[in-house]
């Protein structure tokens, strides 16, 4: 036999059936951890460079729009400095608690024009007060008119402060 | 004995809710509705011709003289009691201006102090009113002058105590502010004087720096003249100097913006 027919019989050489089961079977089952792993990394990668990506492109939104200035951040100089509005706003502040200290104490009920209704109820405490003696009903007909006639009057009518009250009652 | 009563709205409070409002736009400082609330001043109802009824039954005509003793006693006793109920709204309107002011942590022992001192105000209005249950005419003429004396050396002193801590404590969030806008106007000068020496700038900023250091100083006289109690006139001269130097500090720092904008580049 010649060499060259020997060797055209290699291609029919076949491995055993029961080994190549086995080995298929050893190559399926081995662990593959190595190239999840590495595509796991590949795809977190991918992950940051779209985010990057994104906040790069958001960044220069927002200084094309104005949004944000970034000398201002960076600058040596505070840009609140130059800001006359913002400086307006805190002197004007200013400003106003002076005008409150300068203003005097409030004083309680001081000269407060009473309402109508805050008289009306007091005359008709008053009233009732007074409508529980029988021979007194003359009298609160009397003092009906009496505070009829006064309430005309705008002295009458303005409430007093706690300490014009108080003094008045001690006589 | 509380009777309908009305709101009144002094200019005092108007000026003082708007420039609360106004502070707290600016600053975040929480006082409008504390600020407020301290103005509101309750009306008691009680009218000169309330008090005219007392004459009108002493007069009566037709009355006995024992109805007229009794009638007279009732008047008094309702309005001496709507007299102390209207000074105990006072009272209750200062607390709740005292307790919703946020002070620094070394004023608030004095705040727990101005508490104490109004819950004592509170409680003499209450003894009061119980003695009126118990009186004569001439025991209700009593303590209405019990009550007029104890509220000219006590209360009053007090009452404008608690305005001036009150008004004390809001100014500290305007000097804050003003502290740190002296810090980064202080960066901004040594950065420019740096590079291009200025004297007019460094001049303006020495005003401000020296108007900001006698702010401080009336600041803390003040918070002393609050906690040793000394009177109400001077602390409150001592607040309004502090004001008065803050104010000027600000005139500084404008001018110092004004030269700043001339040397930066457009």
């Amino acid at each position: 036999m010649k060499l060259s027919d020997i060797l055209k019989q290699f291609k029919n050489i076949q491995p055993d059936a029961d080994f190549s089961r086995r080995s298929r079977a050893e190559i399926l089952l081995s662990p593959q951890s190595e190239r999840r792993t590495l595509r796991g990394v590949f795809a977190f990668l991918h992950v940051i460079e779209t985010g990057a990506a994104v906040a790069l492109a958001g960044f220069f939104i927002l200084i094309l729009t104005g949004s944000f200035s970034p000398t201002a951040s960076i600058a040596p100089i505070q840009y609140a400095v130059i800001d006359p509005a913002g400086l307006h706003a805190e002197a004007q502040a200013i400003d106003m608690q002076i005008q409150l200290a300068d203003i005097v104490y409030p004083q309680v009920t001081s000269t407060a024009t009473a309402t109508p209704a805050a008289s009306a109820a007091l005359t008709k405490a008053f009233a009732a007060v007074l409508g529980t003696s029988k021979a007194s009903s003359s009298a609160v007909a009397a003092t009906s008119t009496a505070v009829a006639s006064t309430s005309a009057s705008t002295a009458a009518t303005t409430s007093l402060s706690v300490d014009q009250a108080l003094q008045q009652l001690t006589q | 004995m509380h009777y309908p009563k009305t709101i009144a709205v002094s200019a005092f409070s108007i000026l003082f809710a708007a420039g609360a409002v106004f502070v707290s736009g600016f600053l975040g400082a929480p006082v409008a509705h504390a600020a407020a609330k301290a103005t509101i001043a309750d009306e008691c109802g009680v009218t000169q011709a309330d008090v005219a009824q007392i004459v009108a039954v002493q007069n009566g005509p037709t009355l006995a003289y024992a109805d007229e003793i009794k009638q007279e006693l009732v008047l008094r006793k309702l309005l001496v009691g709507e007299t102390i109920d209207c000074a105990q709204r006072e009272v209750q309107t200062l607390q709740g201006s005292l307790a919703s002011t946020s002070a620094p942590g070394s004023a608030q022992q004095l705040q727990s102090q101005l508490t104490g001192d109004l819950n004592e105000a509170a409680g003499f209005y209450n003894n009061e009113l119980a003695k009126l249950n118990v009186v004569g005419i001439a025991g209700t003429k009593e303590i209405a002058q019990e009550v007029l004396t104890w509220r000219a050396g006590t209360f009053l002193p007090l009452s404008e105590n608690v305005n001036n801590f009150i008004l004390w404590a809001q100014n500290q969030n305007l000097f804050s502010t003003a502290q740190t806008r002296m810090t980064q106007t202080q960066r901004a000068v040594a950065f420019i004087e740096g590079a291009t020496p200025n004297p007019a700038l460094q001049t303006a900023l020495d005003s401000a720096q020296s108007s900001f250091n006698d702010a401080q100083t009336e600041n803390a006289a003040a918070e002393a003249a609050l906690t040793q109690n000394l009177s109400p006139d001077q602390t409150l001269g001592l607040i309004k100097q502090s004001l008065g130097s803050l104010s000027n500090t600000y005139k500084g720092f404008s001018n110092v913006s004004t030269i700043v904008s001339g040397i930066l580049p457009q």
